[in-house]
This record gives structure tokens, sequence and C-alpha cells, in this order.
């Protein structure tokens, strides 16, 4: 709901990043019930791969920043066709 | 005792995740993002997952966490300038948001809500023996990804003096 309604790049970004521990709380907690640690490795890379994809996220933001003055994803609307 | 615990952690981290989408400021709402992440940690730790538990706390709270208090004052120049939400998209995010929240309860019934009994009380050894064994290809193909990211953000966010460059 964070990613559709919010109107700031970075709020967007702090939804996904909800998002993905709402996924690695799954991972851990059903581990509980297998045996092994596939839940628990699973969810280290789920960490892993959402820290790269955060770094990536926040570094074009600053650039879009730095071009538009403006931290809104609908502002950014150069490719947009009007009407 | 431990229950009391997993109740109250839940509560928070379900409360902050809430607050986050109430609050009007975008620092309020990384500070949200910063006790929920805290909490998770916790239940996490009670899961019997305690290194993913540290792991969660080292990096997300403090690593992305910082980057988004970075980004947040850097693209923020009035400060505590209000965030205004569209009405007519808040009730179909609350929709999509609802029937996710449905398919997943009707999954948790599906499980049973019963502990393996052969689940290991050892949190470190066959986890350490698993990402070098089993998992060694996801670990290194991990390691390559942490690389191209690292200088993939660093070149991106960089040379901000000029105005263009390919």
């Amino acid at each position: 709901m964070i990613v559709f309604t919010k109107k700031n790049a970075l709020l967007i970004l702090m939804g996904i990043e909800l998002m993905l521990n709402a996924a690695n709380l799954n991972l851990v907690v059903f581990n509980r019930q297998q045996t092994g640690m596939d839940g628990q490795l699973f969810a280290l890379f789920v960490i892993l791969v959402a820290v790269c994809e955060a770094a990536v996220g926040i570094a074009i933001i600053l650039r879009v920043y730095h071009y538009y003055k403006s931290a809104v994803p609908d502002q950014v609307s150069d490719l947009k066709e009007h009407e | 005792m431990e229950q009391a615990v997993l109740y109250i952690l839940s509560g928070i981290a379900a409360a902050s995740a809430l607050a986050m989408i109430f609050v009007r400021q975008v620092f309020y709402a990384a500070l949200c993002l910063l006790t929920c992440l805290l909490a998770l940690a916790g239940i996490y730790g009670i899961m019997h997952a305690g290194f993913l538990a540290i792991t969660q706390v080292l990096i997300y709270a403090g690593g992305v966490l910082v980057l988004i208090v970075f980004a947040i004052v850097v693209t923020n120049r009035i400060e505590g300038k209000p965030l205004h939400v569209e009405s007519q998209h808040r009730f179909i995010g609350f929709l999509v948001s609802a029937a996710i929240a449905q398919v997943l309860v009707w999954g948790y019934h599906q499980t049973g809500f019963m502990i393996s009994p052969t689940q290991t009380e050892k949190e470190i050894k066959p986890l350490g023996v698993a990402l070098f064994t089993d998992y060694a290809a996801p670990f290194e193909i991990g390691g390559v990804l942490l690389l191209v990211c690292l200088i993939g953000a660093a070149l991106t966010a960089s040379s901000f003096k000029k105005s263009s460059h390919d």
C-alpha cells in the first residue's frame, strides 16, 4: 500500500524494503517446521539482494533529483506523451 | 515468558509498519521503519535464527536505513515538508493489500502450525556448513552481485559537478 499511494520516491523505496522484510519473516518463521536451515539461508540471500537493490535505487533517485530538482515520481514525466 | 516477548515484538513490528502509512513526513516514516526492523530482528532471535538477527541489525538497521536517511536529508530542501497522499489510489491500494493479506492468511492456515520435532537447536554451525557446501554457488554469485552493485552505485551517484557525461 505504501508503494501504491505515496508520492515520494524514497518512501516507495522504504515500502519495498518493508515488503522484503515481510517475506524474510515468513521464511524464518516457517523454517521451524522443516529440518535444516534452508529458510534462513534463503532469508540471508534476500537480505543481500535487498541491500544491493536499495543502494543502486538510492543512487538513481539522487541522480534524478539532481536533474529534476524533485523527488516526486509524478514529476519525472519527460517521456510522457501529452494529449 | 517467551510467548509474551514474541507477542510484544510482533505488536511493535505491526504497529510501526502501519504507522509508516499514516505519518505525514518522510523522516518519521524512516524512523518507523527502523523500529520495525529492530522488532523483526528480535523476532528472528526468538525463532532460533540468531545469525540472521544480528545480520538484520547490522545490515538493515545500520546500513540501508542510514543510506535512506542520508538520501532523505539530501533530497529535502524544506525541513518538515508534509507529504500528501492521493486519495483515489489509497482505496485501490488498500484493496490490493487486503487481497494479498487474505491469500497469506489462507496459506498460514493450510500449514497446520506445528514445529518439526527434528529441527536442530544449533544455530550457527549448520548454517555455516550449508553455506559452503550446498549453497556455495549462490554465495559466490552474491559476492559478485555485491561488487557490481557497489561499483554501479558509486559511479551513478558520483560526479555531480558535470551536467552530462557519457
